[in-house]
């Protein structure tokens, strides 16, 4: 069951004054925990960026990638899609402001109105953009289970799935909305933050490449450690559903939103946060699905793989009812030649019994008859 | 006038309406008002447009300049056209803007400016002027007879004419140039203006500004999608249309 992957990743580095410093660092430790520890082929791993090291990820080139990726697969398939940098524009600068004056000087600005349908933000952003619209367009066709993974600074919008999980309110919602339809194989992870400092830190050190000094996007370190320590326990994701992954999306979002009392004493900390989780909410962290039945399907599990399972069970209890009919019948079989026996074992008791009647008795007939 | 006409619509910086008579130098008409003070670095023409006349005068072969227009076509020649021709266009500038150095008999020092009824001028504002009153003084005199009526008759002019017509043109010629080198520092210092306000308004941290040569190029898919849906709407491209042109 091949897992294919795509790991879109843009720091903006055209754009000075807000580059993101994360991204292109997110798809290479993504990368290296799903070659290290899940074991996808390399081959199968398509990397963009606006780093030099990798491809473009303008339009084109994710399209491009998107739709070979989905035309390519099929029910024994797994899609693994990865977004991180600006989930939409930073909206229009204050009038007057010297920041105005500033963006309106540039020939490429990130500081245009927000677009409620704008879901992610190609290198070409001026160009064009990825939206609601086009993510249904583009999956709609997809053959495969589909996991799309945004991990953007300042989306505020979500493909809007019908069944969905809002960590910070701990609630499944199925939706009324009369939205669109994709298809019945997408779940969306989405993790929104508004302010820069809470979507990227300094990481001194990492556990899945040990790349040292780096940035990283706050919420995906944490979903990859708890992948990883998941994984140093139960080896793999065979037992590991979505509703599993809501439980830990909850733990993540309790740490993440913990409130920062760092000044104080570490036992002191945990106490001001104890039970105030909620009240400082940095992140909006949703677990979506286009079909009610994925929630209890395995993570990175493909549709194929279920019907197997499926079958599998099938070929038991046929199996079983075979070896079931087959203890029913030699046990049968054993209780006729039992019958048989003790049939006989009465016969010979009644040759016996009248044997010893007629010398006792002389000549007097004395039938016995066996109801049998 | 009937006469022989040197058109001289070149001279920015011709002395303005001279129109002279005189047995033994030229006379210049303009058809048209021009300041003389587009010498000193800035062009006032004040009615532009028209081509200035030159007619000249029979003047017997042989004979001199008059010592007055020889002096300040000496004083010229010496103070901007060498420097022009050194190409020493600061030195140049120099003299006409500030005046030129000469001694100055009063004081015996070398000065770029004197004081005449009290009001104090540099040596190239004098030049102007004195070029200015000779410039009436040879219109006050009485008219003159034409020389020619044709090209080829100017040829056959007397040196001397043939003389201060170059000593004129290349005046003009001088000026005109300096003119050009003026202009070329203001667009020079505009364009450097230009630069220091777009650098300090985009911030930009770099110590060196590089002139960059690029090629644009436009994906054919983006003229595909014009031709198929027309401009997009605030040049953003429809992803959904776009798309298609995978």
């Amino acid at each position: 069951m091949p897992i294919k992957v795509l790991l879109v990743g843009i720091n903006y580095l055209m754009n000075k004054d807000d580059i993101l410093k994360s991204p292109i660092n997110n798809i290479e430790i993504l990368n290296d925990f799903l070659i290290s520890y899940i074991g996808v082929d390399e081959k199968n791993i398509v990397m963009l960026s606006d780093s030099p090291n990798y491809k473009n990820a303008n339009f084109f080139n994710i399209t491009n990638t998107l739709k070979n990726m989905i035309n390519s697969s099929g029910k024994n398939d797994f899609l693994f899609l990865y977004f991180s940098g600006y989930g939409n524009f930073l909206g229009i600068p204050e009038k007057n402001s010297d920041k105005y004056l500033k963006e309106s000087m540039k020939m490429k600005t990130l500081y245009k109105k927000k677009n409620k349908d704008i879901l992610f933000l190609p290198e070409d952003y001026n160009m064009s953009t990825l939206t609601k619209d086009y993510y249904y367009k583009i999956l709609k066709n997809s053959r495969s289970r589909t996991f799309l993974f945004f991990d953007c600074y300042n989306k505020e919008n979500l493909l809007n799935l019908d069944y969905y999980y809002n960590i910070n309110n701990k609630t499944y919602i199925n939706s009324l909305d009369d939205n669109p339809k994709i298809n019945d194989k997408i779940i969306v992870l989405s993790c929104n933050t508004v302010e820069k400092k809470n979507f990227e830190f300094f990481s001194k050190v990492n556990i899945i490449n040990n790349k040292v000094h780096k940035y990283f996007s706050v919420f995906l370190l944490e979903f990859v450690k708890t992948l990883f320590n998941y994984l140093q326990i139960n080896i793999n994701f065979t037992t590991f559903s979505y509703k599993n992954m809501y439980n830990i999306l909850l733990e993540i979002n309790n740490g993440l939103n913990k409130l920062n009392f760092s000044s104080l004493k570490k036992t002191e900390n945990e106490k001001m946060n104890k039970g105030c989780c909620g009240c400082d909410i940095k992140y909006n962290i949703i677990l979506s699905f286009s079909n009610e039945k994925l929630i209890n399907t395995n993570f990175l599990d493909n549709e194929a793989n279920e019907i197997t399972n499926e079958e599998k069970d099938g070929e038991l209890i046929e199996k079983k009812l075979t070896f079931r009919d087959k203890t029913l019948a030699f046990k049968n079989i054993k209780l006729e030649r039992e019958l048989k026996i003790k049939t006989k074992r009465l016969n010979h008791i009644i040759n016996k019994f009248n044997q010893l009647n007629n010398k006792l008795k002389g000549n007097t007939n004395i039938n016995f008859n066996l109801l049998l | 006038m009937p006469g022989y006409h040197v058109t001289i619509s070149s001279f920015g910086s011709l002395p303005s309406h001279v129109k002279v008579a005189n047995n033994n130098a030229i006379r210049v008409e303009t058809s048209s008002t021009r300041g003389i003070s587009s010498l000193a670095g800035a062009v006032n023409i004040i009615e532009g447009g028209g081509a200035a006349t030159v007619v000249g005068v029979k003047i017997d072969r042989g004979a001199l300049l008059d010592d007055e227009l020889k002096e300040l076509i000496q004083t010229i020649q010496q103070q901007f056209i060498n420097t022009y021709m050194d190409f020493s266009m600061n030195e140049l500038k120099t003299n006409i803007q500030d005046g030129y150095l000469i001694l100055d008999p009063s004081t015996n020092l070398m000065t770029r400016s004197r004081t005449v009824d009290g009001i104090t001028r540099n040596n190239t504002d004098h030049l102007m002027s004195n070029l200015n009153t000779y410039a009436q003084k040879i219109k006050a005199l009485p008219g003159n007879s034409d020389i020619s009526d044709n090209e080829a008759e100017m040829i056959k002019q007397d040196d001397a004419y043939l003389i201060s017509t170059y000593a004129l043109r290349t005046i003009g010629v001088v000026n005109r140039g300096l003119l050009c080198y003026i202009e070329n520092g203001m667009l020079n210092d505009t364009i450097v203006a230009l630069q220091e306000e777009r650098i300090a308004s985009s911030q930009m941290q770099s110590s060196v500004v590089f002139d960059i040569t690029a090629t644009a190029t436009i994906d054919l898919r983006y003229l595909a999608y014009i031709r198929k849906y027309g401009p997009p709407v605030e040049g953003v491209f429809d992803p959904v249309k776009l798309a298609e042109f995978i």
